[in-house]
């Protein structure tokens, strides 16, 4: 796994996801539905295009904020991500490396040299 | 709903407001690419991640149900703004009629009032009366499919609004599909029951092209026999019903023949017949030119069939063929069908500028020589008037429903042979919007004064050939060679025109006959071309008239003596004293 490209793909997601929330934000289909009342005064569909476009006009906006909220969150996850990653990167360097790895404990002990 | 209410709406706006969904929807669709690019990478793990991807699936749902609810307003409008256009079409039509006939149509109840002083004229009262009946059936039937498609897009919309559609669907074009199958509407809105020509002609131009077609294809019984659908849809669906109708018929036979005979006995030659009668059909339409089933019945006795040849929907001229005794689709369609096609070669050559239909109406139970056998003097014989008076309202509302469907009138005649002759005069009583009525070798119109029919003055035509017995029968009224206000047309030979003598009963619609030509010269309107009767009265013809002559006397001494009686009364009565009368 490449560890540079899972966070920046997380943030490209996140950055997508507040582009979808923006132009879902400038699509106003309620208004196309409120118009049929002056279509068809006094109508049965009247009443309820409008009824529909006031709980689409509320579901669309609702959306928007939750998609925005996401993507904001998936940003914040990419960070996070990135950071994790470079906290381990860096904590990794300050480790020293093993004096003794695991594999040559038995050709020492069979009579090799020890540093 | 009103006249007032239908005028207010306005759907050129809805179809703007349907655009506009149109295109929100779009916009909507083509952030897929986002939402694709929004979901969270496969190789990104943990509880957070799990998170995400859970979040982005209902986010995806979400606005996934919103573009198929889009998509299903924007197609129940789109259908509603169509079904609303189309009532329009046909109540603008109707009122635009109304004004320029002097009717007045209040906008508030619906009312059709005739605005104009009663006619002298009873025909003309009677033309009154039909276009009034037309108006108002129009303008019922313009409320009913607006009305109707209010409710209906309603219904979708209320649906949306709940949120009971369930779409199932993933991708967002996946989601505008799915939207616009669940708004498309089935056809709740079946032909009205019991109305007439002009109701179900304007219930027809209130459904949508696409609608109509599936009418056609889906429920052909809707429209197949129904007087005021137009020609070309009754057509469609009558093919379509033939080959369901055949089967039926066989399926029946195989039924019965599996009973004993005397549970059986007749009716399997019956079905037989009809069998046979709907081969006869499927050979002539097969034949060239256009032709057109306008009706199919096997309901009856025999098996009705209305045929035409030429488009009856636009023909200049339209002429309604009705045959008698013995005539039946299984015996005698394939020659009347001919005889069809020489008639309208012959009404081409006269009039080659307008266009001719011709239709061979078998939509009764013509009488047959079994009836006559059975009962000479049952209601089956075809000395009985009664088959011709069942079967004329059905002619009438044929003839009333061409004019109905279409957009202008033709100019229509009506031509009946022998007791078809009778057929169509008692059809001609009730108001059809004739414009010709023409009787070949007919025993009797059904009336003694032509004034009960309702065919303009001077369009009246008899036709009757030599030594033909029946027309001189006199049966059921007067014949129509001795009543006033029948035009007597020739049967005669016209060598310098190339026409050819009939004789007897049968031969009338021969090919290059004096008679032909005369039916065509009505047929097509040429008044000038028709040749009136040269022949001399014969024995029998003398003998009707004396009959008649002395029936006329008979009634004369009556009312004479009946008015010597009245005065010999008044003259005694004035010889008493004052007091005592």
């Amino acid at each position: 796994m490449d560890i540079e490209v899972v966070p920046d793909r997380v943030r490209l997601a996140g950055q997508a996801m507040g582009e979808a929330a923006y132009g879902v934000g400038r699509v106003t289909p309620y208004d196309d539905l409120s118009e049929v009342g002056t279509a068809l005064p006094g109508s049965t569909t009247a009443a309820a295009a409008e009824a529909l476009a006031a709980r689409w006009r509320v579901a669309m906006a609702n959306w928007a904020r939750a998609t925005e909220v996401h993507g904001e969150a998936l940003a914040v996850g990419a960070e996070d991500y990135r950071a994790l990653e470079s906290a381990v990167v860096g904590l990794l360097a300050l480790t020293p490396p093993n004096p003794r790895p695991i594999h040559h404990r038995d050709s020492r002990a069979a009579g090799g040299a020890a540093a | 709903m009103n006249v007032a209410g239908l005028l207010a709406w306005r759907a050129e706006l809805l179809e703007e407001s349907v655009t506009g969904l149109v295109v929100s929807g779009r916009r909507l669709v083509d952030l897929q690419d986002e939402i694709d690019l929004g979901a969270v990478p496969p190789d990104w793990v943990g509880g957070d991640a799990e998170a995400a991807r859970h979040n982005h699936g209902l986010l995806v749902g979400e606005l996934v149900d919103l573009v198929a609810e889009v998509s299903a307003a924007s197609r129940a409008l789109a259908q509603a703004a169509d079904s609303i256009a189309r009532a329009r079409g046909v109540l603008d039509d109707a009122l635009q009629v109304a004004a320029h006939s002097g009717f007045m149509v209040d906008s508030r109840s619906n009312a059709v009032r005739d605005v104009r002083p009663p006619s002298e004229d009873p025909h003309q009262r009677a033309d009154r009366d039909r276009l009034r009946t037309e108006i108002a059936d129009h303008v019922e039937q313009s409320l009913r499919t607006a009305r109707h498609a209010d409710l209906e897009v309603a219904v979708v919309l209320d649906q949306l609004l709940r949120g009971t559609f369930d779409v199932g669907a993933r991708r967002l074009q996946d989601a505008v599909t799915a939207g616009a199958d669940l708004a498309t509407r089935p056809i709740r809105l079946p032909p009205p029951v019991s109305a007439g020509p002009g109701d179900q002609f304007a219930w027809w131009q209130g459904l949508t092209g696409e609608e109509q077609q599936r009418v056609v294809d889906d429920f052909p019984g809707w429209v197949g026999n129904v007087d005021g659908v137009p020609a070309w849809a009754r057509d469609a669906a009558n093919r379509n019903r033939l080959p369901d109708l055949r089967a039926a018929l066989v399926a029946e036979v195989v039924r019965l023949s599996r009973r004993p005979f005397g549970l059986r006995e007749g009716r399997i030659d019956g079905l037989l017949k009809k069998i046979s009668g709907l081969d006869r059909v499927l050979a002539a339409l097969r034949r060239p030119g256009t032709r057109q089933l306008l009706a199919l019945d096997a309901n009856s006795r025999e098996l009705h069939v209305v045929l035409a040849q030429g488009d009856v929907d636009t023909a200049d001229n339209v002429t309604v063929l009705t045959h008698g005794f013995t005539s039946s689709v299984d015996d005698t369609l394939l020659r009347a069908d001919d005889e069809m096609t020489h008639l309208r070669d012959r009404a081409d050559a006269l009039d080659p500028a307008t266009t001719h239909a011709t239709v061979l109406w078998m939509g009764y139970d013509a009488p047959q020589i079994d009836g006559l056998l059975a009962d000479p003097f049952g209601s089956e014989s075809v000395l009985s008037d009664d088959l011709a008076r069942a079967a004329a309202p059905g002619l009438a509302a044929y003839l009333n429903g061409i004019d109905a469907s279409r957009g202008e009138d033709p100019h229509l005649t009506n031509a009946g042979h022998s007791y078809g002759g009778l057929t169509a005069g008692l059809s001609a009583q009730d108001s059809t919007g004739l414009d010709e009525l023409v009787v070949l070798g007919a025993p009797s119109l059904g009336v003694d004064d032509v004034g009960d029919l309702d065919v303009p003055a001077g369009h009246l035509y008899s036709v009757e050939a030599d030594h033909d017995l029946v027309a001189d029968s006199g049966f059921f009224g007067p014949d129509p060679t001795h009543l006033e206000g029948v035009r007597q047309l020739d049967t005669a030979a016209h060598d310098d025109l190339g026409l050819g003598e009939v004789t007897g009963h049968t031969s009338y619609f021969t090919d290059a006959s004096t008679s032909q030509h005369n039916l065509a010269a009505v047929a097509t309107g040429q008044h000038d071309l028709l040749i009136d009767t040269t022949r001399e009265p014969e024995v029998t013809d003398e003998l009707r008239h004396l009959l008649q002559h002395g029936q006329d006397l008979v009634g004369e001494v009556d009312a004479t003596l009946a008015g010597l009686g009245d005065r010999m009364r008044d003259e005694a009565l004035d010889l008493l004293p004052r007091r005592w009368r």
